[in-house]
């Protein structure tokens, strides 16, 4: 897999997550629980972006309803193992991806743990969320996501101890370093006088205007300050420009976003913490000394000419690249302190210093249901109901071994009532339940293929981002309302 | 869909009946726009929704590049025409009773107002802007000179982003009352590109805009022919290697000359399932509608909501439709212009048609005001055979007024 393989399948992909998150999906093994419409959705999508390979669990038989909803069986199929035929028709998709079945009941699996361990990421598209084997998973370190449909409902929550992200492909601020100049840039941008000063970036605009009112007030300048003194340095497009981006003087480079100043105070045991933390704790260090964070080395496109803008891209490379090194250094040392004899790769510590003040770390929950989520404060309050409905129907489902119909609707209301007593006393029925719970029972279980595709199209997502360890998940619980159209999505604790 | 179908719930609407949700998906023609990425997944949505008769125009062939996402395609497919292979393979996998696909290989504009007419509504996952465009024109024309409102969503994606707009021809936002929120194109200066190049996508660029047309006069750029591709890359690589520009490829270089939009198989999963979901509640009633426009993006966390859009008062094709202005057959030039200024609120109007100027007010002198209108102007059964156009500075948009007398 290459990024210059223009004709490859996966070009228009490969745009958003490059060779290394291609190569990655390719390496990958993905477990899907039931062969109903969401999971053959879900498995459509992966194999379509090239997951190496994708195993089915599914002891049920093809019938009229998998017919009815699932584009992955056939008439001709009916009454066989619905797993390998969804495997045989899903498999065909891509050459390069193998699509598995594995007929063994899914019970008798529970305490399999070499069954699992051998999957990167496990989708359960069953209604029952199934407490073991988020336990099992959770125990194992397999992040696991559950996935399920009825008539306009669906929901999707994803259970996993902790994700670290270090490509996020978020939007970075750009890193200027306005009042943060190292000597080479200095020695650089003092070279920078009278008629050059139309020649080159405006981002050395900017250091002059800054560095001339501190040396002459000893305080930073305002953006109205700085425009004016701008406006006096002539009117090329570079000026312009520096004019546009004047708040940038009032940027501290040495300001933390909460969540990194966050991050950074997180207690982690050294000795045996992933890559991931050594390099946060190696970080911490970098901004203790510095008081800025190691440069990511990109400058953004400005006015100027190509001479001037080179010159200037190689000095932050080159202090990106010393920065690097000396973060490096920090890492070893964490590791030597705490005896450990591995390596950090050198494409890792790249990685991370281009993204380190963009980095994310969600840590999940296995509690399938926490008491905060029905508060009249909360802001999906409707999303949540329709996921508290899902667990209804599944504890009327595990009860009677048949979906809820609409004449259960008293039942049903009961069995929900009791089971939001065992989290907190309630004071009256969370408002809009009994509508979802209506709207639930009225498909008995049954799927609409269109939700079914939109929830299989965004579990495959959310599977991608956790195999290719590209962008930000979701965190961690979502439902889709198929009347509005909107999904809804929070985080339970 | 079937039990969900034989009842109502909590959102249906009240005159809603079993009988009407089924019949409806048996009898609704719907036609499908586009057969790529977004239209393999909604022509296997619609008929897994219950619909029976569905037509798609597509003027595509099927290359490598789509298989990571056009999913009735194979490698062996590449060359065919995306209409045909894609409703073939529809029709051969879910085979039943009374399901009719119809491929049309060929554009959308070379259709007329007849062969739209037939359809109940219309489902779209084109990728150009432009087609979009005309077919919105077509649809609103027909829904205000003959009546005929055909309901059709709009799908659109990018990347880990897509959007879904329903539309209802002169009754909700049209397309066109959208446009402002397309983001404009990247474009580099002229002078940038020609003296100060910085990125590779100047290099690039100058050998698409500046270069090619100079060295090569009498070949047009074709993006498709590999030779082609090739010739551009090197002149690209020749001209950042000339200003010490690193990060020229092969892969940019086709991203930059073919506007290459990155597309992944998950948003068009999500963004079709959306589109014919809409579909499906429109024509059987089971549920209420979203509201206008639903947006997606998967990029950090899930994000995908629905919010009402308003039509746009100055849009160029809804807000300034024409509108019937009935006379009396003596009316002459002036009663008509008197009328017309004291009813729309004009200054200083200019009337117009096709075949020049009916009467302007800057120059009051040049026109004969005496003359009865149904002499200027040709009429066929009592209604005008061309349209009256007024201009004034107090609308920003084109007033069209249709005669007719009484």
């Amino acid at each position: 897999m290459n990024d210059s393989d223009v004709n490859s399948k996966y070009d228009r992909q490969m745009r958003l997550w490059s060779s290394s998150g291609q190569t990655r999906l390719v390496g990958s093994r993905v477990c899907v629980v039931e062969a109903n419409a969401v999971a053959c959705e879900t498995v459509k999508n992966l194999v379509l972006a090239g997951v190496g390979q994708v195993v089915l669990l599914d002891s049920e038989r093809v019938s009229g309803e998998d017919l009815a909803t699932n584009f992955f069986v056939v008439p001709e199929d009916t009454g066989k193992p619905r797993g390998e035929r969804a495997a045989t028709h899903l498999g065909e998709l891509n050459p390069d991806s193998t699509v598995l079945h594995d007929k063994a009941p899914f019970e008798s699996l529970l305490e399999d743990r070499s069954f699992w361990s051998q999957f990167d990421c496990v989708v359960n598209c069953r209604l029952d969320p199934c407490v073991p084997l988020i336990d099992l998973l959770w125990a194992l370190g397999v992040p696991l996501l559950h996935a399920h449909s009825i008539g306009l409902y669906s929901l999707v929550r994803l259970y996993c101890e902790e994700r670290t992200m270090v490509e996020t492909h978020s939007p970075r601020a750009d890193d200027l370093r306005i009042d943060a100049v190292w000597p080479e840039l200095q020695e650089y941008v003092d070279a920078v006088d009278g008629p050059s000063l139309a020649e080159v970036p405006y981002s050395v605009l900017l250091i002059k205007v800054y560095q001339g009112f501190m040396r002459e007030h000893g305080s930073r300048p305002g953006t109205k300050e700085a425009r004016r003194r701008l406006a006096q340095l002539g009117n090329g497009d570079n000026v312009e420009e520096a004019i546009r981006k004047a708040a940038l003087v009032t940027k501290r480079s040495s300001e933390l976003s909460d969540k990194l100043a966050q991050l950074m105070q997180e207690k982690v045991d050294l000795a045996t913490a992933s890559p991931f933390w050594v390099l946060v704790e190696a970080l911490r260090q970098f901004y203790e000394k510095h008081g800025v964070l190691p440069l990511s080395g990109s400058l953004p496109d400005m006015a100027s000419n190509t001479e001037e803008y080179l010159k200037l891209q190689s000095i932050y490379r080159a202090k990106h690249e010393a920065d690097k090194e000396e973060l490096k250094g920090l890492a070893l040392q964490v590791l030597a302190q705490h005896k450990r004899a591995e390596q950090i790769a050198e494409s890792e510590i790249e990685l991370f210093v281009k993204n380190c003040s963009v980095l994310e770390v969600h840590r999940g929950s296995k509690n399938v249901w926490s008491s905060e989520m029905l508060s009249e404060s909360n802001p999906v309050l409707h999303n949540t109901n329709i996921y508290f409905g899902f667990l209804a129907l599944n504890t009327f489902h595990k009860e009677h071994r048949r979906h809820a119909a609409p004449r259960d609707q008293s039942e049903v209301r009961a069995l929900a009532i009791s089971e939001l007593c065992r989290w907190e006393t309630l004071k009256s029925f969370p408002e809009g339940l009994e509508l979802v719970l209506d709207e639930l029972l009225r498909a008995e279980g049954t799927a609409l293929h269109n939700v079914c595709a939109l929830t299989g199209g965004i579990a495959s997502q959310e599977v991608i981002k956790i195999l290719t360890n590209q962008y930000v998940s979701f965190d961690n619980c979502l439902t889709f309302d198929g009347v509005r159209g909107q999904t809804g999505s929070w985080k339970i604790d | 869909m079937a039990t969900f179908l034989s009842r109502s719930g909590p959102f249906t609407d009240p005159d809603y009946t079993p009988e009407f949700g089924l019949e409806s998906l048996v009898t609704s023609k719907v036609l499908v726009l586009g057969a790529g990425g977004l239209g393999c997944e909604i022509l296997k949505n619609l008929v897994l929704s219950g619909f029976r008769h569905i037509e798609c125009i597509d003027m595509d062939t099927i290359e490598t590049s789509n298989l990571n996402r056009q999913f009735l395609f194979r490698s062996s497919d590449v060359g065919k025409s995306k209409a045909i292979v894609a409703c073939e393979f529809v029709t051969r996998r879910l085979a039943r009773r009374g399901l009719t696909l119809v491929p049309h290989f060929c554009k959308i504009q070379d259709f007329d107002d007849d062969f739209y007419s037939q359809f109940s509504i219309i489902v779209c996952g084109l990728d150009s802007i432009e087609a979009r465009r005309w077919m919105n024109e077509k649809l609103v024309s027909l829904a205000a000179t003959a009546g005929r409102i055909i309901p059709w969503i709009d799908g659109g994606t990018e990347g880990f982003q897509g959007s879904v707009k329903l539309m209802i021809p002169t009754i909700t936002a049209c397309f066109e009352c959208y446009m402002k929120l397309v983001p404009v194109q990247t474009t580099y200066p002229l002078c940038t590109l020609a003296s100060t190049p910085r990125l590779p996508e100047h290099c690039i660029e100058w050998a698409h805009e500046l270069e090619w047309p100079k060295r090569y006069p009498d070949m047009d750029f074709d993006a498709d022919v590999p030779e082609h591709v090739d010739l551009m890359y090197q002149l690209a690589k020749e001209r950042a290697s000339q200003f010490g520009i690193e990060g020229v490829t092969k892969a940019k270089t086709l991203g930059v000359v073919k506007n290459i939009i990155p597309a992944i198989a998950s948003t068009n999963a999500v963004v079709a399932a959306a589109c014919c979901h809409e579909c499906f509640k429109f024509v059987t009633s089971c549920a209420d509608n979203m509201r206008d426009s639903m947006y997606y993006n998967g990029e950090t966390g899930v994000v995908c909501v629905s919010d009402p859009y308003d039509k746009a008062a100055d849009c160029a094709v809804c807000a300034s439709l024409p509108q019937d202005y009935v006379i009396d057959e003596r009316c002459t030039l002036g009663l008509f212009v008197a009328g017309a200024t004291q009813k729309f609120g004009l200054q200083q109007p200019l009337f117009f048609t096709a075949e020049g100027d009916l009467y302007n007010s800057k120059k009051p002198d040049a026109f004969a005001t005496d003359i009865p209108v149904v002499k200027l102007i040709p009429f066929a059964d009592r209604v005008a055979k061309v349209q009256i156009n007024i201009v004034d500075s107090s609308t920003p948009s084109t007033l069209k007024l249709i005669l007719k007398v009484q």
